[in-house]
């Protein structure tokens, strides 16, 4: 746990000194929700959107963005450390793989829980808020942070190129955002588009984040995150035995 | 005791690159190893398997662990580049339990306490290539494995990392280092182990090294007045058949090339007692010199591998 906590503390300390680049973390998700809320929001003209009110719809969908976001600054956290030598370094003085995946999942599961919080405040702030539910989905969205973490993890230990990760982040993180449920309704869409959506794991963890608002239980939005979270642990397991401590990425 | 032990290591890359094929030794505490040979012949495949950052394909290496950790620089820059110069270090140390007072020592040793609060991404290469240094030497460790630490670094800060590792070895640690200075891998380390396509061409100590691979001693003698007759012909007559002789155009010295296990003694017993010296020199084949003239190109077919018998 010591060595855990001492290893985030040099993730957290490298995001401050890079506070510059690190600033569109601060800025998207507020940015999305603001355009989203007193934006589009007027398209919805007051209609309910799946049982609840847009603001709330689009909160979560904004809540699950962090969490995807998460997951490729994670994997690229641990695509740098095993480039930049942090990763040999710690695994080479003894430093586990679950102590180095416990300091990954510290550093990177705070950082998007401040995220989720800036949202929720804002949410409060823009006088649209419903304080106990805004807080039992930002609760439910830092668990899902939790698992995006960790896939981002598992992802980062088969990153040995800088093209192989841009390639993963510009080809995945739109398509994931764009084919779930976060900013509108998928009942009125073309058929692909709900199948896409039905094999994204986003679409039950949207579903997942929203069940507060909604009245029943999220039966399918668990039960699709217990399988998420089986995978990544797969992936963690495989992961863990299969790398080289560096990567043969260069500079 | 051995305190690594590198046991029939082979190493074939994806590409299908052999890049170690067999390569077995092993070191005691308190050594200083020398990883030499030419750019591919397999060193830092080497040193990064005994580090543990890759994996053979085949083989083992034992360090033992009762003795305590290793530490190691690679040969490419792998620095966090958005920590800075201390925080660098200090991530070692606070994993290893190091105090801080030796974050301080290292960062004073290696020149860098002026730039210890910059991030690494505006700092010189040569400060970088400290930085990758100072994070193998602040902590203790039983075996260091540094690759080619003192490339981009300036002449007086190179001898002083070179230093630095003697006095770790002579304190107990195992050093293993590569590099392409041989002159200061002569000075300072006291084993070699040469690498030529993959495969160990030889692991002994230095300067057995040196005598094996035929140095030679070239000893030059002025004489107080010309040679008279019938030298220096009469000189020719009583050479040994490995010495060369070369005598000057006029006659008032000579200098003769012999095997380096000759010794200068029976250089003097040889000169006749006639001939007043007044001025002998010799000049010894380095490290660097018999390295040049016989393993600095590669070599087409295996030689016999020389280990200490």
């Amino acid at each position: 746990m010591k060595t855990s906590l001492t290893l985030a503390r040099f993730h957290l300390l490298s995001v401050w000194n890079w506070r510059t680049s690190h600033l569109s973390r601060v800025i998207e998700a507020p940015a999305y929700f603001l355009f989203m809320v007193t934006g589009l929001n007027t398209l919805a003209a007051g209609t309910r959107i799946e049982g609840m009110a847009y603001d709330d719809f689009a909160y979560a969908g904004v809540l699950v963005v962090i969490a995807i976001r998460a997951l490729f600054w994670c994997m690229g956290d641990v695509a740098n450390d095993r480039k930049w030598g942090v990763y040999a370094v710690a695994r080479t003085t003894d430093v586990s793989f679950p102590q180095y995946i416990g300091s990954i999942l510290a550093a990177n599961t705070l950082v998007a829980s401040v995220q989720v919080a800036a949202i929720l405040v804002l949410k409060q702030l823009l006088g649209r808020g419903n304080p106990v539910q805004d807080l039992r989905m930002a609760g439910l969205a830092v668990l899902v942070c939790l698992l995006t973490v960790l896939t981002g993890c598992a992802l980062g230990f088969g990153i040995n190129s800088y093209s192989k990760r841009d390639l993963m982040t510009s080809l995945f993180s739109l398509p994931l955002v764009m084919t779930a449920p976060l900013f509108y309704s998928l009942d009125d869409l073309p058929v692909f588009m709900r199948v896409l959506a039905a094999v994204n794991p986003f679409t039950y963890c949207v579903l997942l984040v929203r069940s507060p608002a909604a009245d029943t239980f999220p039966t399918q939005a668990v039960a699709g995150c217990l399988v998420a979270a089986l995978l990544v642990a797969g992936a963690l397991y495989l992961a863990s035995g299969r790398h080289e401590l560096a990567s043969n990425e260069q500079g | 005791m051995r305190s690594l032990t590198v046991d029939q290591i082979t190493k074939l890359y994806r590409t299908g690159t052999e890049a170690l094929s067999g390569v077995s030794f092993a070191v005691e505490p308190g050594t200083m190893l020398a990883v030499v040979g030419h750019n591919g012949a397999g060193k830092s495949t080497l040193l990064n398997i005994v580090s543990g950052l890759i994996r053979p394909t085949s083989g083992t290496v034992t360090t033992d662990a009762r003795r305590g950790r290793l530490m190691w620089t690679p040969q490419r820059t792998m620095v966090d580049w958005s920590l800075t110069v201390r925080q660098n270090i200090e991530l070692v140390a606070r994993l290893t339990g190091t105090p801080g007072s030796s974050v301080d020592r290292v960062l004073e040793l290696l020149d860098l306490d002026k730039v210890q609060s910059r991030q690494a991404e505006y700092i010189s290469g040569g400060q970088l290539q400290r930085v990758q240094i100072g994070r193998a030497l602040v902590a203790e460790a039983a075996v260091y494995v540094l690759d080619e630490p003192t490339a981009g670094l300036d002449p007086a800060a190179g001898e002083l990392v070179m230093e630095h590792l003697r006095e770790r070895a002579a304190a107990g640690a195992t050093v293993l280092v590569s590099s392409h200075d041989l002159d200061a891998v002569e000075r300072t380390a006291s084993e070699l182990v040469l690498l030529d396509e993959g495969r160990l061409r030889a692991h002994l100590p230095i300067q057995e090294f040196v005598r094996r691979a035929g140095a030679t001693m070239k000893v030059n003698v002025v004489f107080a007045e010309p040679m008279p007759e019938p030298y220096p012909d009469r000189l020719d007559t009583a050479l040994p058949p490995e010495w060369t002789l070369q005598t000057d155009a006029d006659r008032t010295g000579l200098s003769v090339q012999v095997p380096l296990a000759t010794g200068l003694r029976p250089v003097l017993a040889w000169l006749p007692p006639e001939l007043q010296v007044q001025d002998l020199s010799a000049e010894k084949q380095s490290l660097r010199d018999v390295y040049l003239a016989r393993y600095a190109e590669r070599t087409p077919t295996p030689e016999s591998v020389m280990v200490q018998q």
